[in-house]
């Protein structure tokens, strides 16, 4: 791309003797730097060459003959538009203020952009790396998983020539370990093949790639962790210790992962002895696989083959259980399907389940996109009116040259020189002020964007290039129209401006503020919407509950715990569960009503352990029956649902007392029925941009966390409290606690930095439009100033005068708020459609976000007015 | 004498094409020079050199073959002509001359 752009400029301007030569010279450096330091080197120095080359020896002759005249000109151009600037100093403000702040707004929107694109592109090879994927059916439930069978990567590697490496990784979680007897937790371990680190390679500070996991009880660690546990890199050798007493040998220390990679772990634990990784089912999906293709276009040969892979493996096994052929048991709704996803897509366009992390996506890209769009877009109309409306303070300029001689070509040639100028002042400003804001944009958007501008592969090459483009876009209306005047008429002080320019100018004021209007209206929805889910009847409290994690380590003492805890006067309610709403926590299985004599009509359910206090200490609200009781011993065959769990399996009437199995139960009768005990309402377990799951509560042990209600008020009680008596029993151990209100905030944390990027976003759009509005409004009055002072002495009142100069602007307004409420109504209603639960687009919105405009401009243009309205008309009438 | 001219970095160039005779083209001098004067010089500096001293008359320059590392494109091989060789002893002499001109007190350090 650099390469080709360098070679055009080169032919553009070298002598054509000269060009064959000197080009193969350039691509012999090429070709050597190709091989020394690689292509992006090569590509910029490419570049570079051929802007060092524009020399005049080597200029095309024609060129230096013309270059020198132009030469005087340009500096002329440059000069007049300097001085202009100079003696209209507020005007040379508003424009540069205006473009200087969108750019930096562009700016850091580009390298928003940017970096999203650049995910997981810095690996060697991440053109041919892909993740195999499945989509399986059964019954009414659809699974998109990111995950796929534990076989699958030593399959699809033993049976496809082009796959010539395959690796899973399973398992990202946070947990204690020890290291020298001094606890620690950990946060992003994983498990993964000992070929994960021959298709990613992950640069590594200590250990040797060729034999990193291929050992039992080996790990690599990122160099973070290695400092936090270690205090040092020069790790490889040592020890860690997992919870469950296994003794982890640490193979390697590589450099952290990037924050631009779907990946987040920090220990990777070969998978070697992990018993479940050696597991031969293909009907359960737990392990996300990548694949190393020879070639990227392989890619089509491997998804052609898939079915080959089901027909030897899955339909196989799904024959030997079930004693269904592969086609019988998709005409009963069982079915499979493997896909492949471009490494570098996944960041973008990956939304299944069993995602490592919550992906960016496309859409926001886009939406990101336009609005840097727009406000470039706004600025540059801002550029175009103010020039064109100052015309007649330039039209007895251009009138004297052109009667000295200019040509037309002349003149539009220096008001794009004028433009250019303006436009570098601010691209300069601009990217100066981004550089600014970059660390805070970074700490706000979670990033860690390095300042991509300068230095030798930095962005000033686009910025340069932006530039001219910017300058010629902004100037060449404007050009055009004050290079068409006519000299005698300009002289003779006529009105230099036809009815058609008038019209053009507030087209481009529409177009500035229908833009507003509309990113109005969309802040306001996104606002309201993301308000909405926040404040949403959760149906659970998630107000004054301290979590106690890791209880699990307390083996027996976790009841002595308990107690202590509900001794305490502050507390209300203990329960004993690692399954809490807002944990992110996916456990589903098929389940059946009692009667059920096949798995057609199986209802995919998500299955929580929970104790007897779970509904009082949460909060949650019991509809029929009861919830879990000490008092019947039978509880432990007993289930709570919930109300969406009971419709989808069909007992609207009277459940309680009803039965449910899971789809085992069909062929094995020793598995276990459930009587439904209870119905609770519907709460919000998951996130809240999904729809609630069918979700059924069993009676059983998950000690991992503890949930403390407590009474209003003692926040910093409770914590001493809890510390103190874990602290005695925890032998070690150390106390985290977490709160589930800010657990449930955490959830929202990306939503909410959306929220606001759009909204600053928006308000800078509508603030670049103000300036540009104030600047025509500005113009406009002092054009009408002596109209004013004849109305004013005539008896127009103050209110007839703001009438007067307000309503062309309320004119427009009002039909930017026509044509822009449509726009807005089509992609919000759009952008609602993708979450389960969502406001209605009331007009309240769209009246609001178009009254808010107006009353926005109304600010902007009546201090102008107010003043010219409210002055003695003697001044605006005196001569001299 | 005007005519004959040349910059220190021309005068570099002129000996270095000189020094490769018959294989003087771009790549090689900017190699030879980076080699024999450790001196970094960006490809436009030289070209522009070897074009103008072409001009004035020091250098000639005729196509050579092709090669596949350079894209099919031709080398441009430059020669020395006489007027060239003219200017470097002129330039040699001159400085020979004016190294002569020093008097010996000028090295007499001792007193500084």
């Amino acid at each position: 791309m650099l390469k080709r752009l360098g070679e055009r400029l080169f032919t553009f301007y070298c002598h054509p003797d000269f060009q064959e030569d000197i080009k193969g010279d350039l691509e012999e450096y090429y070709v050597l730097n190709l091989e020394e330091k690689g292509e992006k080197y090569a590509n910029r120095k490419y570049l570079i060459d051929t802007f060092l080359l524009f020399r005049f020896s080597l200029l095309r002759e024609n060129w230096i003959g013309q270059n020198l005249i132009n030469y005087a000109m340009v500096k002329n151009n440059l000069k007049v538009a300097y001085r202009n600037m100079m003696r209209h100093k507020f005007y040379a403000f508003m424009n540069l203020g205006g473009l200087t702040v969108s750019i930096a707004a562009c700016l850091l929107i580009a390298i928003f952009v940017k970096d999203e694109l650049s995910y997981d592109t810095h690996f060697e090879n991440s053109e041919r790396i892909f993740r195999v994927q499945s989509y399986l059916e059964f019954g009414n439930n659809e699974f998109d998983l990111a995950t796929t069978a534990v076989p699958m990567a030593a399959a699809i590697k033993e049976s496809f020539p082009e796959v010539e490496e395959s690796a899973r990784i399973n398992g990202n979680r946070t947990n204690l370990i020890t290291v020298r007897n001094k606890f620690f937790r950990q946060e992003g371990i994983t498990y993964v093949d000992n070929s994960f680190f021959n298709i990613f390679s992950f640069p590594l500070i200590q250990g040797n790639r060729e034999h990193l996991l291929d050992e039992p009880n080996t790990v690599v660690i990122s160099e973070t962790t290695a400092r936090k546990l270690f205090e040092d890199t020069d790790v490889v050798g040592q020890i860690i210790r997992l919870e469950d007493g296994t003794n982890l040998k640490v193979t390697g220390v590589m450099y952290d992962i990037p924050t631009n990679t779907h990946f987040d772990f920090n220990m990777a634990i070969t998978m070697i002895d992990l018993p479940r990784a050696k597991s031969n089912s293909w009907t359960s999906n737990p392990f996300a696989t990548y694949i190393l293709l020879n070639r990227e276009e392989s890619e089509d040969a491997v998804i052609d083959k898939f079915p080959y892979l089901i027909e030897n493996y899955l339909a196989k096994q799904i024959t030997e259980r079930t004693g269904l052929t592969w086609e019988e048991s998709v005409a009963a709704g069982d079915y499979t399907e493997y896909s492949l996803m471009a490494l570098t897509d996944i960041h973008l366009l990956g939304h299944k389940q069993w995602e490592f992390q919550v992906n960016g996506s496309v859409q926001r890209v886009y939406m990101f996109g336009s609005i840097g769009f727009f406000i470039l877009l706004i600025a540059c109309i801002n550029f175009m009116n103010m020039t064109t409306a100052r015309a007649s303070v330039r039209a007895k300029e251009i009138g004297v040259r052109k009667v000295l001689g200019s040509r037309r070509k002349q003149l539009i040639n220096q008001f794009l020189t004028e433009a250019t100028l303006n436009s570098f002042i601010a691209i300069v400003l601009g990217t100066l002020l981004a550089s600014a804001i970059l660390p805070n944009f970074n700490a706000f958007t979670g990033k860690s964007i390095v300042n991509p501008f300068f230095g030798a592969g930095g962005l000033w090459p686009y910025l340069v290039l932006g530039g001219f483009l910017i300058g010629v876009l902004a100037g060449i209306y404007p050009a055009l129209v004050l290079s068409a005047y006519r000299p005698l008429k300009v002289l003779k002080g006529e009105t230099m401006q036809s009815k058609n320019t008038f019209r053009m100018r507030d087209v481009l004021v529409m177009i500035q503020f229908t833009t507003s209007i509309a990113l109005i209206i969309a802040s306001i929805t996104v606002y309201r919407q993301l308000n909405y889910l926040q404040n949403k009847e959760l149906g659970f409290d998630k107000d004054q509950l301290l979590v106690v994690n890791n209880t699990h380590l307390l083996g027996d003492k976790i009841n002595v715990f308990k107690n202590e805890l509900l001794n305490n006067s502050m507390v209300e309610n203990v329960s004993v569960t690692g399954y809490l709403p807002a944990s992110d926590i996916f456990s589903d299985t098929p389940m059946l009503k009692g009667d059920a004599t096949s798995t057609d009509e199986s209802v995919s359910v998500q299955y929580w352990f929970v104790d007897h206090d779970y509904a009082n200490t949460l909060g949650l609200t019991v509809d029929q029956g009861r919830f879990f009781d000490p008092a019947f011993a039978t509880d432990s065959m007993a289930v709570i649902l919930n109300e969406t769990a009971i419709e989808e399996l069909g007992y609207s009437g009277n459940p309680i007392g009803q039965k449910i199995k899971s789809n085992r139960a069909i062929s094995d009768d020793s598995a276990p029925i459930y009587t439904i005990v209870g119905v609770m309402k519907d709460f919000h377990f998951q996130s809240m941009q999904t729809e609630i799951l069918p979700h059924v509560l069993f009676l059983g042990k998950s000690d991992f966390s503890i949930s403390v209600r407590y009474k209003a008020g003692s926040t910093k009680d409770i914590i001493t409290l809890a510390e103190e008596s874990w602290n005695n029993l925890s032998a070690g151990v150390p106390f985290e606690f977490d709160f589930l209100d800010s657990m449930f905030a955490r959830s929202f944390e990306n939503e909410n930095r959306i929220k606001t990027i759009f909204t600053i976003f928006a308000a800078l759009a509508i603030a670049v439009a103000c300036i540009g509005l104030f600047g025509l409004a500005a113009y406009v009055t002092e054009q009408r100033k002596k109209e004013i002072g004849i109305r004013k002495v005539l008896g127009a009142s103050i209110f007839n005068l703001l009438n007067l100069l307000f309503s062309n602007f309320t004119k427009l307004v009002l039909i930017s708020a026509l044509v822009a409420i449509p726009i807005a109504f089509y992609f919000m209603q759009d952008w609602l459609t993708d979450f389960a639960y969502s406001i209605s687009l009331s007009p309240v919105i769209f009246i609001v976000g178009s009254l808010g405009t107006l009353l926005i401009a109304w600010l902007t243009v009546g201090y102008q007015s107010l003043r010219a309205a409210r002055r003695n008309p003697i001044d605006n009438l005196r001569y001299e | 004498m005007k005519k004959y001219q040349l910059g220190e970095f021309e005068e570099i160039v002129l000996l270095t094409v000189g020094v490769l005779y018959g294989e003087a083209y771009g790549v090689a001098i900017k190699e030879e020079i980076a080699k024999r004067q450790n001196r970094k010089v960006s490809v436009g500096a030289l070209q522009s050199a070897l074009r103008r001293m072409e001009s004035k008359g020091f250098l000639n320059s005729e196509f050579g073959e092709s090669t596949k590392m350079r894209g099919g494109k031709r080398k441009r091989y430059f020669k020395i002509t006489a007027l060239g060789k003219k200017a470097l002893d002129y330039n040699m002499q001159s400085r020979v001359e004016l190294w002569n001109q020093i008097p010996d007190v000028a090295f007499e350090f001792k007193l500084c």
